[in-house]
């Protein structure tokens, strides 16, 4: 793989949260979504550190909105995902795939083995959150 | 938007705008400011001016930090690293000039070419490594010309020695000015080098005066300080003129204006 088209954590998230808003998404819309799908509230400037390298690297490109009253006069810049950050984003998704695949990490445990539940606590102890743990 | 936040905005746009700018580029900045006064909506003036001071220090830490790195870094690479070697070479450095009379093209390569390269990379080369980081060309180029150009200084200079690593410095340079890649961090490396370069008649002027008008002790340490002050300013301005031809000739084109895939 290109080292230049490696991501880190950070920027995946960001390059997911701009694919999930579409056309909507520039920099308050992408902390909110983040905020909203992980939890984590970023400080701004991470966001727009993480945003100008990936533009530098070509990953990102930015469409530049109409002023509005609300932001003081300033235009939004919408963000948009190039084919290259597209590529890089399914590529390190892939190989997180590859790396989950016979993990079961994403599996909840009462779902994981029931019959193992069952056969040491029961039906009742499928319903009362006991595992095979 | 509250009236806090819109008389905040309205009262030092202009400076908050242009400090963003100095740090980023004039469009990322004025969207930047656009997005915190957006966001401040909802919250009060303090958040506005937290968040604004954040985004200011995440996104300008790294010039600041650069030059004084390079600085630290250039007073140890003179102080300890070049002066133990130079001491102990000085016997064989005066075979080397002794045949750079003989031959005044390699004194003129030599002595001059590659000091003041060697000179203008100590700071040039610290800077640019934390500015934009060890896998910028810049920064690869910058490395490379040193190396080249550094064992002139620190080996056993014999005569093949001065004639083979001026040769390699000069072929550096040509090869990158032919190729495309590396001709625009060429021309950046050189341009910053150029104050650092141009404190050298000056040093050498104030030598001459010192020595040769035999200028009372006092005299000499206040020229001392004058050539102090220059040589700051001239390392100040290399640190502007470096980030600001990056922008212009390295970094890419503003995103708006390239295809989208």
């Amino acid at each position: 793989m290109n080292p230049e088209r490696t991501l880190g954590e950070f920027e995946q998230i960001v390059l997911l949260a701009v694919l999930r808003l579409g056309d909507r998404a520039y920099g308050v819309t992408i902390l909110d979504e983040i905020a909203a799908k992980t939890g984590r509230n970023p400080a701004p400037g991470a966001l727009y550190t993480t945003l100008h390298r990936m533009e530098d690297k070509g990953l990102v490109t930015f469409r530049d909105g109409s002023p509005t009253p609300e932001r003081g006069g300033h235009a939004k810049r919408f963000v948009i995902v190039t084919r290259e950050g597209r590529n890089a984003l399914a590529s390190a998704q892939s190989a997180y795939q590859s790396l989950l695949q016979g993990l079961d990490l994403l599996v909840t445990p009462t779902r994981r083995v029931p019959h193992v539940s069952i056969l040491r606590h029961g039906f009742a102890g499928c319903f009362t959150g006991a595992t095979n743990a | 938007m509250p009236k806090s936040i819109s008389s905040a905005k309205n009262s030092s746009t202009a400076p908050s705008e242009w400090l963003l700018a100095f740090v980023t580029n004039p469009t990322r900045a004025a969207a930047i400011l656009g997005d915190l006064t957006e966001m401040a909506a909802t919250r009060d003036r303090l958040w506005f001016w937290t968040a604004y001071v954040r985004t200011l220090v995440t996104l300008g830490w790294r010039t600041p930090v650069a030059f004084i790195c390079a600085i630290v870094g250039m007073r140890f690479i003179y102080r300890v690293v070049i002066s133990w070697p130079m001491s102990w070479l000085m016997y064989h450095k005066g075979h080397a000039w002794i045949y750079a009379q003989i031959h005044p093209h390699v004194r003129g390569f030599h002595w001059i070419l590659c000091m003041l390269m060697v000179q203008a990379l100590f700071f040039a080369l610290p800077f640019v490594l934390i500015r934009f980081g060890l896998r910028n060309r810049l920064t690869q180029l910058a490395c490379a010309l040193l190396l080249i150009t550094l064992p002139i200084f620190i080996l056993s200079p014999s005569p093949l020695m001065l004639d083979l690593f001026t040769i390699f410095s000069v072929l550096a340079i040509a090869v990158a000015l032919l190729l495309p890649l590396w001709r625009r961090p060429l021309i950046v490396l050189a341009a910053t080098c150029i104050p650092i370069v141009a404190m050298n008649p000056f040093f050498f002027l104030w030598m001459a005066y010192v020595f040769h008008k035999s200028i009372p002790l006092r005299y000499v340490y206040s020229v001392q300080a004058i050539y102090s002050i220059s040589q700051m300013t001239a390392f100040t301005l290399a640190a502007i003129v470096c980030v600001y031809l990056y922008r212009r000739l390295l970094q890419r084109p503003l995103a708006s204006d390239r295809t989208i895939a």
